[in-house]
């Protein structure tokens, strides 16, 4: 937890307040830089929505073909011929509507509307009366088929498709339409007061719009006869879907969705996307005679009991070593090449500026593949910085590298319920000189290093009064002091702040207790993962 | 008088053989007999015949009813519509009797409410002359205060306000002297106190104290308010290019800035700004020479046709009119959500 968070908001779970603090501070949201991201098409990053056919009542209802078909039927039918399932065998539109949509499509849209909004009325939820998302009005709900019961609007839509490349056009706009009113909501307000409901929206716009930029391209797909220009469609679609699971939220019943077309989606790109890269080069010479000031608080892989009586329960920061050793990550994140295979299409939120408290600072979403291109194995006047990103929860498979460290399980809650013993995971990952001023953060840390060196420098609550915390509400949890270049006549109390340095290695993890300020800063290209929990 | 519109559409006044036109991309005239004004909801537009009030849009599953339906106070002792505000579900209206109904747009509902502004001895009788309903609703009376319904907001002593505006999660205010006042959230930078902090009653904007504002809007996360001297002023998120600012790598700018007008060479010229809206990440200006400016998105033609091709200018741009038009026969023109309109006389 070196900071507060991308108000990005990503998909994962409302945090509280600090996390939004990153990105509220600077009031760039990701969502503002959606200029950058976009694509060829104009807007294409931005949101979506078939609904769209819908949205504005041109809906064809009437639609002759509405109800004979089956999606079994369309699966086959289309198997093979579509961009998705050409390419990915295994995920075309059929499969998309079979397997995931399945039980989703556009006529149960309604359904899952009502099931989202549960008690509320349409009346007063504009955001999903306006997308209208399909028959909202007497739709039966398929109590056999669970939240998400079969319909056949999409039958519809993709026969009607094949007919009519404008109704398509006309279709992608007012998708678009309905995700940018849904980033309105999503940028208004604060991030964590957003209904979940509107996020719901934005992913389900999102999967929709990437069935439709498919078979948008079908419809060209004479036009793009090669590899390269099926490959930006991909990408296209990739970004769509990333920015789903960022600003949207999982889906209760497919809460998987999102994340599994894209990692598949970019599995596909993978394959001829490889780019050789050497491994990220550590110089940690420079590192070595550093050592840390509290030698005492090192503890070699201690026992659970050792951990809860000599670091978690007297809130006393630690490093512990050998913790780690097992994880996978540890060996196969330096290479970039497998980061590259496995997130390389993926879109993901860095924060480039020297420092969250400096005008400078802005946060972008990019390609992961150009972020590792251009600021990890290259050195860059420009520091950028994967900071406060659930990157585990957009990319599952990097999961399988690292462990939840079992300490995470002592809680200072009495009770024990799902919410306070959950773990929030984090990645932070950047090139050398990364900085997090000193601030606090509200849980226990874990900070784990899996490569490069970091300097933490920490302060105990008590010494707050010597810090000089800002007083604005964005930074009352930042200090204004910086203790790498204190500036004593600004802040004289500083002279009695007695500190604890500690020079985090691979493989070291660092017990950070809550409310503990610490200012992080990375000596070599780095890649550590924060487990907060409380 | 013809009324013309520009944006995002969804009532099917506009059609083709394909159905509803989802994006109008440059002023087109609405087709909607003796039309006076309308009033731009994101989905749907309010239209006004004189004193009486349609509603038209993607409303209902209907589409019979999607097309031009009659507003009507239920309660005749209420008297007819005077001021319509569209919001995302609703429309407040303030009656010719100065109640205020709100109009459920989606269950065609009609509420009254409860009066809030207090009666009392004064000579004069105080009530609502101006509304503004985003995240919640703000109304100026006729006394200069202000309530964020239904509760009175704390202002300054000695300050009467004459105009408000709102965006989605602020205010601004324009009181008598010329001076600006802001309250809500600054997060982004829409307050123009050249901080990003909130403020729950109307403060200052110490900007432009100094200045004699005549005329304030606000849209989305921005605002923008001309002088005296026909100066513009812009502050807020640049997300889209809305404050007509061109650096594109800073977004939030929190203090209020002249924004200068170029010509097609890239010169700065002198120019008189008359009138200034804002959209939800688009501004639109009017100069006394009788031209039309805008700058920020054009996705959905809420800028209409530009003189130069520009996908979604950063600077102010002119648009390009193509019915004839001078400022005589300009009665106003507005934005809101995703649409420009010009009302002629």
């Amino acid at each position: 937890m070196e900071r507060g968070p991308c108000f990005l908001g990503n998909s994962l779970g409302d945090h509280f307040g600090d996390r939004l603090r990153r990105g509220e501070r600077r009031g760039e949201c990701l969502g503002d830089d959606h200029g950058d991201l976009r694509g060829e098409s104009r807007g294409d990053l931005k949101r979506d929505g078939v609904l769209c056919g819908d949205a504005f009542g041109d809906r064809k209802r009437d639609d002759p073909l509405r109800g004979e078909d089956k999606p079994g039927d369309l699966d086959r039918n289309r198997r093979g011929d579509t961009l998705l399932g050409d390419n990915l065998g295994d995920l075309d539109l059929g499969d998309l509507i079979g397997e995931y949509l399945g039980e989703l499509d556009l006529d149960n849209l309604g359904v899952l509307e009502r099931d989202i909004l549960g008690e509320r009325g349409l009346g007063d939820f504009d955001r999903l009366g306006d997308l209208d998302l399909c028959g909202r009005g007497d739709l039966e709900r398929d109590e056999s088929l669970g939240d998400l019961p079969l319909g056949d609007n999409f039958l519809s839509v993709v026969f009607l498709i094949r007919t009519s490349e404008k109704w398509m056009n006309t279709s992608i706009t007012r998708l678009e339409a309905c995700l940018d009113r849904t980033w309105e909501v999503l940028n208004s307000g604060y991030w964590k007061d957003v209904p979940i409901e509107y996020r719901y929206c934005y992913s389900l716009c999102v999967i929709v719009k990437a069935v439709l930029l498919e078979l948008q391209w079908q419809v060209n797909a004479k036009s793009y006869a090669d590899e390269e220009k099926k490959k930006i469609v991909l990408k296209n679609i990739i970004n769509q879907i990333d920015r789903g699971i960022l600003l949207g939220a999982p889906l209760l019943s497919i809460p998987n969705l999102l994340t599994t077309i894209a990692t598949k989606l970019n599995n596909y790109c993978a394959g001829s996307d490889i780019i050789n890269m050497e491994d990220i080069s550590i110089d940690h010479k420079g590192t070595n005679y550093l050592i840390s000031n509290y030698p005492d608080r090192y503890f070699e892989q201690p026992s659970m009991q050792t951990f809860y009586n000599k670091i978690f329960m007297p809130k006393l920061p630690a490093v512990l070593t050998d913790c780690m050793n097992h994880w996978k990550a540890l060996t196969l994140w330096k290479n970039p090449n497998y980061l590259n295979k496995i997130a390389g299409s993926r879109t993901v939120p860095i924060e480039v500026g020297s420092r969250y408290t400096e005008e400078d600072w802005t946060q972008h979403l990019v390609n992961f593949s150009e972020f590792l291109q251009k600021h990890i194995i290259t050195t860059n006047s420009e520091v950028g910085y994967l900071a406060q990103h659930q990157l585990f929860e957009q990319i599952p498979e990097l999961k399988e590298d690292f462990e939840v460290p079992e300490y995470c399980c002592f809680s200072d809650n009495e009770k024990n319920d799902a919410e306070s013993s959950e773990v929030d995971i984090n990645a932070w990952f950047g090139p050398a000189n990364t900085v997090s001023p000193l601030h606090f953060d509200p849980k226990n840390n874990l900070l784990s290093q899996v490569f490069g060196y970091k300097r933490v420098i920490l302060y105990s609550p008590t010494e707050t009064d010597n810090l000089y915390p800002y007083d604005t509400r964005l930074l009352n949890n930042t200090a204004q002091v910086d203790p790498v270049r204190p500036d004593y006549d600004k802040w004289p109390n500083f002279r009695k702040a007695s500190g604890m340095t500690f020079y985090l290695k691979p493989g070291e993890m660092l017990y950070i207790p809550p409310k503990w300020w610490h200012h992080v800063a990375a000596l070599t290209p780095s890649f550590s993962i924060s487990f907060w929990w409380n | 008088m013809p009324v013309y519109y520009t944006g995002l559409n969804a009532s099917p006044l506009f059609s083709d053989q394909d159905g509803i036109i989802t994006s109008i991309s440059h002023l087109t005239q609405i087709p909607f007999p003796e039309i006076t004004d309308i009033e731009i909801g994101w989905n749907y537009f309010l239209l006004w015949q004189k004193t009486k009030l349609y509603i038209t849009g993607k409303i209902s599953e209907e589409d019979e009813k999607n097309r031009p339906c009659l507003m009507q106070i239920p309660e005749e002792s209420s008297g007819s519509c005077k001021l319509a505000i569209p919001g995302r579900d609703s429309v407040v209206v303030l009656s010719t009797r100065n109640e205020i109904w709100k109009y459920k747009i989606y269950d065609d509902t009609w509420q009254k409410v409860t009066p809030f502004i207090p009666s009392n001895d004064n000579i004069q009788v105080e009530h609502a002359i101006k509304l503004s309903q985003a995240g919640c609703t703000v109304i100026l009376t006729n006394l200069g205060r202000v309530f964020n319904a239904p509760l009175l907001v704390e202002i300054p002593k000695r300050v009467k306000f004459v105009d408000l505006s709102c965006g989605f999660d602020h205010t601004i205010l324009l009181a008598e002297n010329g001076d600006v006042y802001s309250m809500g959230m600054g997060i982004r930078g829409q307050l123009g106190h050249n901080e990003l902090e909130n403020c729950d009653n109307p403060k200052l904007i110490e900007a432009l104290a100094g200045l004699k504002v005549v005329q304030i809007s606000a849209g989305g996360w921005h605002s923008a308010v001309i002088t005296d001297q026909g100066d513009l002023y812009t502050w807020g998120w640049n997300s889209n290019g809305e404050l007509g600012i061109e650096n594109k790598d800073k977004k939030v700018y929190a203090i209020p800035s002249l924004v200068d007008f170029k010509n097609d060479r890239g010169e700065n010229i002198e120019i008189n700004v008359k009138k200034v809206e804002c959209g939800n990440s688009f501004t639109v200006c009017l100069t006394d020479d009788g031209f039309f400016w805008g700058c920020g998105t054009n996705k959905y033609g809420q800028l209409g046709k530009l003189q130069r091709n520009l996908e979604n200018p950063y600077n102010f741009v002119k648009l390009d009119i193509h019915f004839s038009l001078n400022s005589e026969t300009v009665k106003k023109f507005k934005c809101h959500e995703w649409g420009t309109a010009i009302i002629t006389e």
